[in-house]
């Protein structure tokens, strides 16, 4: 009788499991003209070795995972990069703006597809991002202050920001 | 969140006498003793799945979405509601077979779990439960948690009631996400018309793999206080005499320990592992029996939903302390008014 029940509540939640929907606020265009307004960006193809990309988590802590960022680059060196990391469930679709110096111009978030933690569009909490470098500490409730609510996100988005800037370190440089 | 009612540490529910016998019925007018409720039984039960089947209607209507997701179906992490967030909770705890016969009892617990700051959670849940039971004693009785002590033995018994209210408050002292460490406070009355429990939990949770890999651990102690109505004689022996009104005390600490992993978008899986160790007196007097539990769990979290499930089966290494508690174990498990062969919690999350 056990089995009966156990799997009609199985049945049921596999019935219940629809695919997530993603809000898109930024195509990449869009993004890119946000964050580097007036400069025109060149697609720079990126692939990266086993050794960088243990270079990149030896350097940021943050595993590389799935994560393949999309590269572009602009005429006095301006950097352009969009990446992903996960939400609490879903992934964050965000982007990275970088001066010629390496420090960070910029971020924002494209495409976010869970209730809670969207808080991390926050010009505020954004513009903490500004002018840090891959010798930046980066840790949330450091030199990051966190969103209260939207711990998860705001970390990860964190971890996310220092993973792409030891990729400047590491492979664009 | 609340673990859904009288299942919250696999307490009797029901039963009036700690460490009662599986044959050996206890006074009459007990908390089990909803004769009068009979006819109404498989109606409410109607009603009960009619709610069910309305919860999921609602939840695939609502499509993807998720926060204080709960990631086991026995164990609590350390997230909380973000402040001024509503999200409602619905559990269904079915508690499956006996040593024989046949035993099923499901309790429903609705209710809604709110932050009251972003570190502070309150819940209040309404709980109830459907049982049906035939022969399913070791002695081939009809008998178990809420199955009413002057039943016929040898009938099926089945019914439905409400069984009162749950309250919860939940504080996070630390957090995994930037602390390292997770560690939260939990208090969890439960207030019905013939039991009342407190509950106090401990919860710690330590993520891996950019929280991807969830390790928690509950630690929690019940004190549970079951009204015995006076009766004239006992009904098993109705030469002897009953006894008054009184309240009957047991007290429980109840260890858990599980893991989840993300393994697709939107999926975890993992295993839970519980220890219950009942004991006579609300204050951990005379231990009566150890059980242990071990199964998986699967979870799915959406944009504004999310579903978990968790069976656990009961092991055949339980340990009876008590004359009682070795009556009512058979191949190494614990039954009787305690606990079941499986254990399964079903729970459903929307956010608003």
């Amino acid at each position: 009788m056990e089995w009966q029940f156990l799997g009609s509540v199985a049945a049921a939640t596999v019935i219940l499991t629809v695919p997530a929907h993603a809000t898109v606020y930024l195509t990449v265009e869009q993004a890119q003209q946000a964050l580097l307004p007036g400069i025109a960006l060149t697609a720079f193809p990126l692939h990266l070795s086993d050794a960088q990309k243990a270079a990149i988590e030896k350097q940021s802590g943050v595993a590389m995972g799935k994560s393949a960022p999309r590269v572009w680059r602009g005429a006095s060196g301006e950097l352009f990069i969009v990446d992903e990391v996960i939400g609490k469930h879903e992934y964050i679709t965000y982007a990275v703006a970088l001066g010629g110096d390496g420090a960070v111009r910029g971020i924002e978030i494209m495409e976010y597809r869970e209730s809670y933690g969207y808080e991390v569009r926050n010009a505020e909490w954004r513009h903490q991002f500004v002018g840090k470098t891959a010798k930046a500490a980066l840790k949330l409730d450091g030199d990051i202050k966190n969103i209260g609510g939207a711990t998860l996100s705001c970390r990860h988005v964190t971890d996310g920001v220092k993973r792409l800037l030891a990729l400047y370190d590491v492979a664009l440089k | 969140m609340p673990q859904p009612a009288g299942g919250a540490l696999g307490k009797s529910a029901c039963c009036p006498q700690p460490n009662a016998q599986a044959d050996r019925r206890p006074v009459a007018g007990s908390r089990g003793d909803r004769r009068d409720r009979r006819p109404a039984g498989h109606a409410a039960w109607r009603l009960v799945l009619a709610q069910l089947g309305a919860i999921l209607v609602i939840l695939f209507l609502a499509g993807p979405a998720a926060a204080d997701e709960r990631l086991f179906g026995f164990i609590n992490t350390t997230d909380t509601m973000p402040h001024g967030k509503w999200e409602q909770q619905d559990w269904l705890a079915a508690r499956l077979g006996k040593a024989r016969g046949d035993y099923q009892l499901y309790q429903l617990s609705a209710g809604v779990d709110y932050g009251v700051t972003d570190a502070l959670q309150a819940a209040l849940y309404l709980d109830g439960h459907y049982v049906t039971a035939e022969r399913d004693s070791s002695g081939g009785r009809t008998s178990g948690p809420f199955v009413p002590h002057d039943v016929d033995p040898f009938g099926r018994y089945a019914s439905a009631a409400i069984d009162g209210v749950t309250l919860s408050a939940k504080y996070r002292l630390t957090s995994p996400y930037i602390d390292g460490y997770g560690l939260a406070l939990a208090f969890q009355p439960e207030l019905g018309p013939r039991e009342v429990s407190l509950e106090y939990r401990i919860i710690g949770q330590e993520d891996f793999f950019e929280d991807t890999l969830i390790w928690a651990t509950n630690l929690a102690f019940l004190q549970d206080w079951q009204h015995v109505s006076a009766s004239a004689v006992d009904i098993y022996n109705p030469t002897a005499p009953g006894g008054p009104a009184t309240w009957n005390r047991e007290s429980f600490l109840e260890f858990t320990t599980g893991l989840s992993c993300r393994f697709a978008e939107n999926w975890f899986a993992g295993v839970e592992f519980r220890n219950v160790n009942e004991f006579a007196g609300a204050f951990l007097q005379r231990p009566g029996h150890s059980a242990f539990f071990l199964g998986p769990n699967l979870h799915y979290g959406g944009q504004r939903f999310w579903v978990t499930l968790s069976v656990l089966p009961q092991l055949p290494v339980a340990k009876a302390y008590s004359p009682d508690q070795q009556e009512v174990r058979a191949a190494g498990r614990i039954y009787g008014d305690e606990h079941e062969r499986v254990e399964a919690r079903l729970g459903f999350g929307i956010q608003f």
